[in-house]
């Protein structure tokens, strides 16, 4: 929210410089960004356009060259036509911080022409709205120098940028940071409450019904006559523009700066126009109205409306009706202020999508006790720069509620802060900030001033002692003590080590987005009723959430092989959460997806083998079961954890890929058990069969432990599935090795023989295999 | 037998160092594999004369011999006509592709992150990303309708789609912290805890801003847990992650479910706190959220009225990430761009 400079001097005593001040509150309050007219550009230079040329390639565009004094600039591709040659420019250069967005300037190509930078107009400057043309400078601007605005108005161009804390209402008006400011900085708040004009006016004409005391807890109104609609004063006309405010007329205007200065929300009806009582009740079905921004509103009874006898005149806390709005006609006024509920407004302004400087007040809770106070306020300026004359005041609804009192133990205080701050401190900081204190035995107890609903509870008063006392004070002792390694979740070293030991294999780790669109799960044939669907996504593409990690990174994998000519190969993994949901249950586990393209039979041998490592120097004893022709489902602890496979898109893409629920997998890691060294010498022996092609080599290697358990100790395949000329259709070849070892003598080579023929004679009955020579 | 085929390979090792020119290893090979009068062949041919079992044995063992001399021979044949030569290695060429894939620079970061808080004694905890409304916002102090929801603008999972349960509304955890509420219903502190993974924000998504992130949040709880141990821990946080001259502020802030609430501002790494377009001129960057664990949230997790204290922190992994490896544009992160990963 902006804040002038010098309307808050108005409220508060400043004695800082304003650069030194919004250091000083962005420490110990809210940031604050001070913003003057003045302020330093950063990159940005003063030149003199030397030439002008039509831009080849674009009719709208120029090709501009500039002069700093000493060198030549160009090209610079401009779009304004504002200037001629000789004119004097702001001209931001690469690497420049343009004001308006605040971003990096950097050569970009136009239509063909690299632009070696960017003339600024006055909007691309923050120094005015103005961004049709370019910004002329006159003469004082030196060539060559730094780009810097000369006003001679400083003072009163100064703006604090503030980011209001979400629990502040208080600090949503000038009032409410000029009070922050005198009690940080120690200065002298300036504004005195004011001598009631209006509490003793009684009401006629003027009445008014809450029908909704939940949703409004008070509603004040004040009828005043007599009034002159006129522009306000420059004051006032140059406080709210400096605030972000457009100056209307002196009521509009005024209702805005009492909103501003007191943070309380006012709403001025043309009282021509209304008819009979007020009365703030729920919109019926269907009522409608037509709203200050033109715009003809449906309502439904979730939206809180004031009424008068015949219709809604207002949308309660949000925005008013134009049929009511005070207009240059205007002699007699209903000036309402009002505590509208929170949750109420907030739901209103959502709904309509329409966020008003009222409604954001009123969403973050006001107190009740502003109304009258801004009420009053309102009735002095009217009479002073409208002419009016107030006639009628009545106030509805509840008294402002008890007040708030919170018991303090100093010990507790200082113990939270880690900083010892002696009591008599403690007591004197909160009553700076408007606190009551009680004394008690050893503590003290405080009462919450009505305007800090923020404060329920002694840490928020703690907070607020070290805020005075500044965050620089607190000691830098000692880390916190505690040891907790051992609670460490075993799932993330599991992790950890799956990444380097797959990374060590040449996959590459991917990041994708939780998200998929519903194209991508058409594509895949997934069926949405398992699929989790977000509610409010962010766009069609963004609509569901991934049931498996392999949409995304086939993703990847496409366009990175798309877009890089180069790049026809790739081993890609992810380790992250999946979701879907069976019945009415949602589930979310975090999975592992390992990819390698294309598919080969070399890198099916190496994928395969990659996993086979992972699980080995995991210590994880897996099985693999193929029931179709390019699937194997991996088995652990006699689950099912997952899948091996090959993928094929429609585009005709092939990858091979593995799709583990990791969780279950590393789950099962053993740790290593020392098994003895055999230490007779052990002989291998080769064989090459020809064997029918659907025959996977799982059945064979189990065929063979099978045949002698005692004697084969190692079985490795050479090579899986060789399909040569020489091979006879729908067979393979494929050549292994069995190692032979006895653990108890030393094995005969006629012995080995033997049994490796025994195998071979099975392996024919079982598979009707060949043997090759 | 055999005593021949020893000598025969004892006197092939003597003949072949004697060599020095292509012609008289030539002369070697015809010596030796010459089809009459090689000698190894013809030790082959007597093998004829030899009982089955014995042909077998001393069969493979010739052949063995044979195998090893062809081989030295060949070997010498290399080195002779290299010999000649200037034994050039090109040590300028690109090489071969490695054989190493790369980490996500978010994994490499986080690693960093909680090395150094395992080594400070946090235990690293996982949660989940489909969170409750309960533990994202409503027992960390922000109950329906809480006018601080807005500072996290939220992802909701379509409501046929409720927990079956206890039919609450679902969320994706807009940030760590219901990993508080989480260990504190399990753990009786004293406890030190940290935990990364996934948030998500309801965020339209540019140079800048993501709709996802992956982020860190820690915490611990026991019975004197101070602002001033926060402080120490977060410098020395800092100060191994950025290098031992880092300086850190603490500025008040707000966040509901701490009391006090701070944010953590760093002294700007790439100008030295002079000023720079990535601190936006101001000299400090702003790395987190921090505070004092907020007494609702604990009396959430059901622990007894003002037994304990604790503070928390939270930083996103992509920020360090940006700061650390110069990258302007968080969109980089999860695109996955085959020229952006493998430059880490």
């Amino acid at each position: 929210m902006k804040f002038s400079h010098e309307w808050l001097k108005d409220l508060v005593e400043i004695n800082q410089t304003p650069e030194k001040l919004a250091e000083f509150l962005s420490l110990r309050a809210f940031e604050t960004e001070v913003n003057r007219a003045n302020q330093e550009f950063f990159g940005i230079i003063v030149a003199k356009v030397t030439k002008i040329e039509k831009h080849p390639n674009a009719d709208r565009l120029r090709i501009i060259e500039l002069t700093d004094g000493k060198n030549t600039i160009g090209p610079i591709v401009c779009g304004a036509w504002n200037f001629e040659v000789g004119a004097i420019v702001a001209l931001a250069l690469p690497g420049a911080v343009i004001p308006e967005t605040k971003t990096v300037l950097s050569k970009v190509m136009i239509r063909g022409i690299e632009s070696q930078g960017m003339i600024c107009s006055a909007k691309e400057l923050s120094l005015g709205t103005e961004a049709g043309g370019i910004m002329l400078l006159d003469s004082k601007h030196k060539i060559g120098q730094a780009f810097s605005v000369m006003d001679q108005d400083r003072g009163s161009k100064i703006i604090f940028d503030i980011s209001i804390p979400a629990n502040r209402p208080d600090l949503i008006s000038y009032r409410g940071v000029a009070w922050e400011i005198a009690a940080l900085t120690g200065s002298k708040y300036k504004i005195k409450p004011l001598k009631s004009q209006i509490s003793n006016l009684k009401s006629k004409l003027l009445k008014i019904r809450i029908s909704e005391p939940s949703l409004c807890k008070q509603y004040v109104g004040l009828r005043l006559a007599n009034i002159q609609i006129r522009p306000s004063p420059k004051f006032i006309q140059d406080r709210l523009k400096l605030s972000g405010f457009r100056p209307i007329n002196n009521v509009v205007d005024i209702a805005n700066y009492v909103m501003l200065e007191v943070g309380q929300p006012l709403h001025a009806f043309d009282a021509a126009k209304i008819i009979g009582a007020i009365n703030v009740r729920k919109a019926y079905v269907n009522e409608t109205i037509k709203t200050l921004d033109g715009l003809d509103r449906k309502l439904n009874r979730d939206v809180l409306v004031i009424a008068d006898n015949k219709k809604a005149i207002a949308i309660a806390g949000v925005i008013g009706g134009s049929e009511s709005a005070v207009s240059i006609d205007t002699c007699e006024i209903i000036l309402e202020a009002a505590n509208f509920n929170s949750v109420s407004v907030r739901r209103t302004a959502k709904a309509l999508g329409l966020r008003t400087d009222a409604s954001t007040r009123f969403e973050k809770s006001l107190p009740i006790n502003l109304a009258h106070q801004a009420a009053e306020y309102a009735a002095v300026l009217l009479t002073k720069y409208a002419g009016a004359k107030p006639l009628e005041y009545l106030s509805v609804g509840a008294k402002p509620t008890k007040k708030v009192v919170i018991e303090v133990d100093p010990i507790k205080v200082d113990a939270l802060l880690g900083v010892k701050i002696p009591i008599v401190e403690q007591k004197k900081i909160l009553s700076r900030f408007g606190f009551g204190i009680h004394p008690t035995r050893n503590k003290y107890h405080v009462t919450v001033p009505f305007w800090r609903p923020d404060v329920r509870v002694w840490q928020d008063l703690a907070e607020e002692i070290i805020r005075f006392k500044s965050l620089e004070n607190i000691p830098v002792k000692q880390t916190s003590q505690i040891n907790s390694s051992h609670l460490t979740d075993p799932r993330v070293d599991g992790r950890e080590q799956v990444k380097d030991l797959l990374v060590g294999m040449g996959f590459n780790e991917l990041y994708t987005y939780s998200f998929v669109s519903e194209s991508d799960l058409n594509r895949w044939q997934i069926n949405k009723r398992n699929v989790i669907e977000i509610a409010n996504p962010l766009s069609e593409d963004q609509q569901y959430l991934r049931p498996n990690l392999a949409l995304n990174v086939l993703k990847v994998a496409e366009q990175n092989t798309k877009e890089y000519d180069d790049i026809k190969s790739g081993k890609y993994f992810e380790i992250g959460n999946i979701f879907w949901r069976e019945q009415n249950k949602i589930f979310e586990q975090t999975y592992l997806f390992m990819l390698s393209f294309p598919k080969t039979q070399k890198r099916i041998e190496e994928f395969v083998g990659d996993f086979k490592q992972l699980a080995v120097v995991l210590g994880i004893e897996y099985e693999i079961k193929q029931h179709k022709e390019q699937l194997a489902e991996i088995i652990v602890a006699d689950k099912s954890v997952g899948h091996i496979g090959t993928i094929s898109d429609v585009s005709g893409l092939e990858w091979i890929g593995v799709n583990l629920d990791f969780e279950e997998f590393i789950r099962n890691r053993k740790t290593p058990q020392y098994k003895r060294i055999v230490r007779f010498p052990s002989i291998s022996m080769d064989s090459s069969i020809l064997i029918s092609e659907d025959i996977s080599w799982i059945e064979i290697k189990k065929t063979i432990i099978a045949a002698n358990q005692k004697l084969v100790s190692e079985i490795k395949l050479i090579e899986g599935s060789y399909q040569g000329k020489e091979v006879p259709p729908y067979k393979k070849s494929m050549t292994f090795r069995i190692i032979y070892q006895s653990e108890d003598r030393t094995l005969t080579n006629a012995e080995a023989s033997q049994v490796h023929g025994q195998i071979l004679e099975t392996l024919k009955s079982k598979f009707s295999v060949r043997v090759r020579d | 037998m055999i005593e021949s085929l020893k000598q025969l390979r004892d006197q092939a090792l003597k003949d072949l160092s004697a060599v020095a020119d292509l012609e008289k290893l030539d002369e070697l090979v015809l010596k030796y594999f010459g089809r009459k009068q090689g000698l190894l062949n013809s030790i082959l041919r007597s093998l004829k004369n030899l009982d089955e079992r014995q042909r077998k044995i001393l069969g493979q063992q010739a052949n063995e011999v044979k195998i090893e001399i062809w081989h030295l021979i060949d070997q010498r044949r290399q080195s002779i006509k290299k010999a000649g030569k200037k034994d050039f290695v090109d040590l300028t060429i690109d090489g071969k592709n490695p054989r190493l894939g790369h980490l996500h620079p978010i994994t490499k970061i986080r690693r960093e992150i909680e090395k150094i808080f395992r080594e400070m004694g946090f235990a690293v905890m996982l949660g989940p990303e489909i969170e409750t409304d309960y533990y994202n916002f409503e027992a960390l102090n922000m109950p329906a309708e809480h006018p601080a929801r807005d500072m996290w603008d939220t992802f909701y999972i379509k409501s046929e789609e409720r927990r079956a349960e206890d039919g609450e509304k679902l969320v994706l955890r807009t940030h760590i912290s219901p990993m508080q509420v989480r260990v504190m219903e399990k753990l009786t502190p004293p406890f030190s805890v940290i935990s990364s993974g996934r948030v998500f924000r309801h965020e339209a998504t540019d140079a800048r801003h993501e709709h996802t992130w992956d982020y860190t949040e820690g915490f611990v709880v026991d019975q004197h847990v101070s602002l001033s141990n926060l402080k120490t821990t977060l410098l020395d946080f800092f100060k191994q992650l950025f290098g031992s001259k880092t300086e850190i502020k603490l500025r008040s802030s707000y966040f509901p479910f701490t009391e006090p609430s701070i944010e953590i501002i760093m002294g700007c790494i790439f100008c030295q706190k002079t000023g720079c377009s990535i601190c936006g001129q101001t000299g400090w960057l702003e790395m987190g959220g921090a505070g004092m664990i907020h007494p609702t949230v604990f009396e959430h997790a059901g622990y007894p009225r003002e037994k304990y204290s604790g503070f928390a922190f939270g930083l996103g992994i992509g920020r360090v990430a940006m700061l650390k490896y110069d990258i302007p544009d968080v969109r980089l992160f999860y695109q996955n761009d085959h020229r952006f990963l493998s430059q880490f």
